[in-house]
């Protein structure tokens, strides 16, 4: 489980202890990885290389194709580290939407029968798991990753599966229409929604986690 | 997209394009929209937000080692584009050596070019010189173009793909405008052709078109105009046919303009 409530402070100012002890931020690790510093390049991978591998194992299914996944994401982040621009948002959120949109165009590309093939309930499934049920991956006892899906939950099932096919499933929003039948406008106005739901959902219980609003910070590391 | 008396009519299709479920039409049609849209550009940062959240709630496995082996050896062979965060004026470090040959011109150009963080990988420079030397038929033209690259009044845009990954800087200056290809495939030139979009008006405009071929893939001169010059986003598509369509199909990459 993606721990967010542990990647809200990511970002944050570090304790005042000894400068030397403290742990980089994931902004100044990007930072050094622009001038070539392959120790902070391993540290981002460590902190965010097993969320990165599940979301591709997640959409792609091939274990295999997970790692060309995550690997080509890591490997665009050194090439280019500018790409990762502060003002716009967390690394993590950066990170996972790269490493989500390779996963879609890889799975797009490479394993569209078997894509199709995947029953349609096992993409919404994915995201009607309660905490209890997930209880036997150690990772999902993480509390924000419970919060997320306590916030899924409260999602009205039709606009949880127009998320599910889109997200996970890698189904752009004409196939979903086709596939569900609804007309593409309502699939549309139901992912606008549930974004909106959710994002309303998730930025109170941060706020009231932080102390505030912590735009940005919306995902996490294995700290 | 927590208002409702300042919505957008595209904030759905800015929704979908943030979860990478567009089709190329809606795609083209809402990257040419949002450089000039505040409210679609929140929307889109805070759906990443959220779906990055939701991306990290799935079942967690474990990474192998070896793709963490992998990555680290790959990186050992992997050069970095570097784009500095604040450019050197290209005023202050003009070499003064005047006019000169095509090569001599290019030598100069290219490390005002790093200087200024345009972001090529140097090895791309010593390929360049070597093709430069090799076609004196093209110095004229490439001259003008190196003019405006090393022009301190020029704008610069980073013209990057949807994953980041810078594939063209374009540099723009009142008359004429430069592109240098970073990462652009080379197109079949008998039946296709890469498209310059000006992407600043309400619907994209054609502003120039260039090709880009395997044995000669460096800095292009762009037919331009003060109006094209006008322009604070820009983006690329690769056109079928050998003239630039009304509209893109599907634009590759796009960029705003920066202090050059």
């Amino acid at each position: 489980m993606l721990d967010v409530r542990t990647s809200l402070v990511a970002d944050s100012p570090p304790p005042r202890r000894d400068p030397d002890l403290r742990r980089p931020t994931d902004v100044e690790l990007a930072a050094r990885v622009t001038v070539g510093d392959r120790t902070a390049f391993g540290e981002l991978y460590d902190r965010y290389g097993k969320p990165a591998y599940s979301l591709a194992r997640r959409i792609c299914v091939d274990p295999g194709l997970a790692e060309d996944v995550v690997q080509e994401a890591f490997l665009a982040l050194w090439r280019n580290p500018a790409a990762y621009d502060r003002s716009r948002g967390g690394f993590g959120t950066w990170l996972m939407t790269v490493v989500h949109h390779r996963a879609v165009d890889a799975v797009r590309r490479e394993n569209t029968q078997r894509r199709r093939s995947v029953p349609l309930a096992d993409e919404t499934s994915e995201l009607n798991v309660t905490p209890a049920e997930g209880a036997d991956q150690a990772a999902l006892t993480a509390v924000v990753g419970a919060e997320v899906r306590e916030a899924l939950q409260r999602l009205p099932e039709d606009q949880r599966q127009v998320l599910a096919l889109a997200y996970l499933g890698g189904y752009t929003q004409v196939e979903v229409a086709a596939l569900t039948g609804i007309p593409l406008g309502t699939v549309k106005s139901r992912t606008f929604a549930a974004i909106r739901g959710l994002r309303t959902a998730l930025r109170s219980l941060w706020a009231g986690e932080t102390g505030g609003d912590a735009p940005g910070r919306t995902t996490g590391a294995q700290r | 997209m927590n208002r409702d008396d300042d919505r957008c009519p595209e904030e759905e299709l800015a929704v979908g394009y943030a979860m990478h479920a567009l089709e190329p039409g809606e795609e083209a049609l809402i990257r040419a929209h949002v450089p000039g849209c505040a409210r679609c550009q929140e929307t889109i940062r805070a759906t990443q937000e959220v779906t990055a959240a939701l991306g990290g709630s799935v079942r967690q496995y474990d990474p192998p080692e070896r793709l963490r082996t992998r990555l680290m050896d790959a990186i050992e062979n992997t050069p970095q584009v570097r784009v500095a965060e604040e450019p050197v004026p290209l005023g202050s470090r003009r070499p003064d050596r005047p006019g000169g040959s095509g090569r001599k011109l290019l030598l100069a150009a290219a490390a005002l070019v790093v200087v200024a963080g345009i972001g090529v990988a140097g090895v791309r420079f010593g390929q360049l010189n070597d093709q430069v030397a090799q076609q004196d038929v093209r110095a004229g033209q490439l001259e003008r173009a190196l003019r405006i690259v090393a022009d301190p009044d020029a704008s610069r845009a980073v013209l990057q793909d949807e994953s980041g990954d810078a594939v063209a800087v374009l540099l723009s200056a009142d008359d004429a405008a430069a592109i240098v290809p970073t990462d652009l495939p080379a197109n079949d030139v008998t039946r296709q052709i890469y498209v310059v979009w000006g992407t600043s008006a309400p619907e994209p405009v054609a502003l120039a078109t260039f090709d880009v071929t395997v044995s000669d893939a460096d800095v292009r001169l762009l037919a331009w105009s003060p109006d094209a010059h006008r322009h604070n986003g820009f983006g690329i598509s690769l056109e079928e046919g050998r003239t630039a369509p009304a509209r893109p199909s599907s634009v590759l990459a796009s960029g705003q303009v920066g202090p050059a």
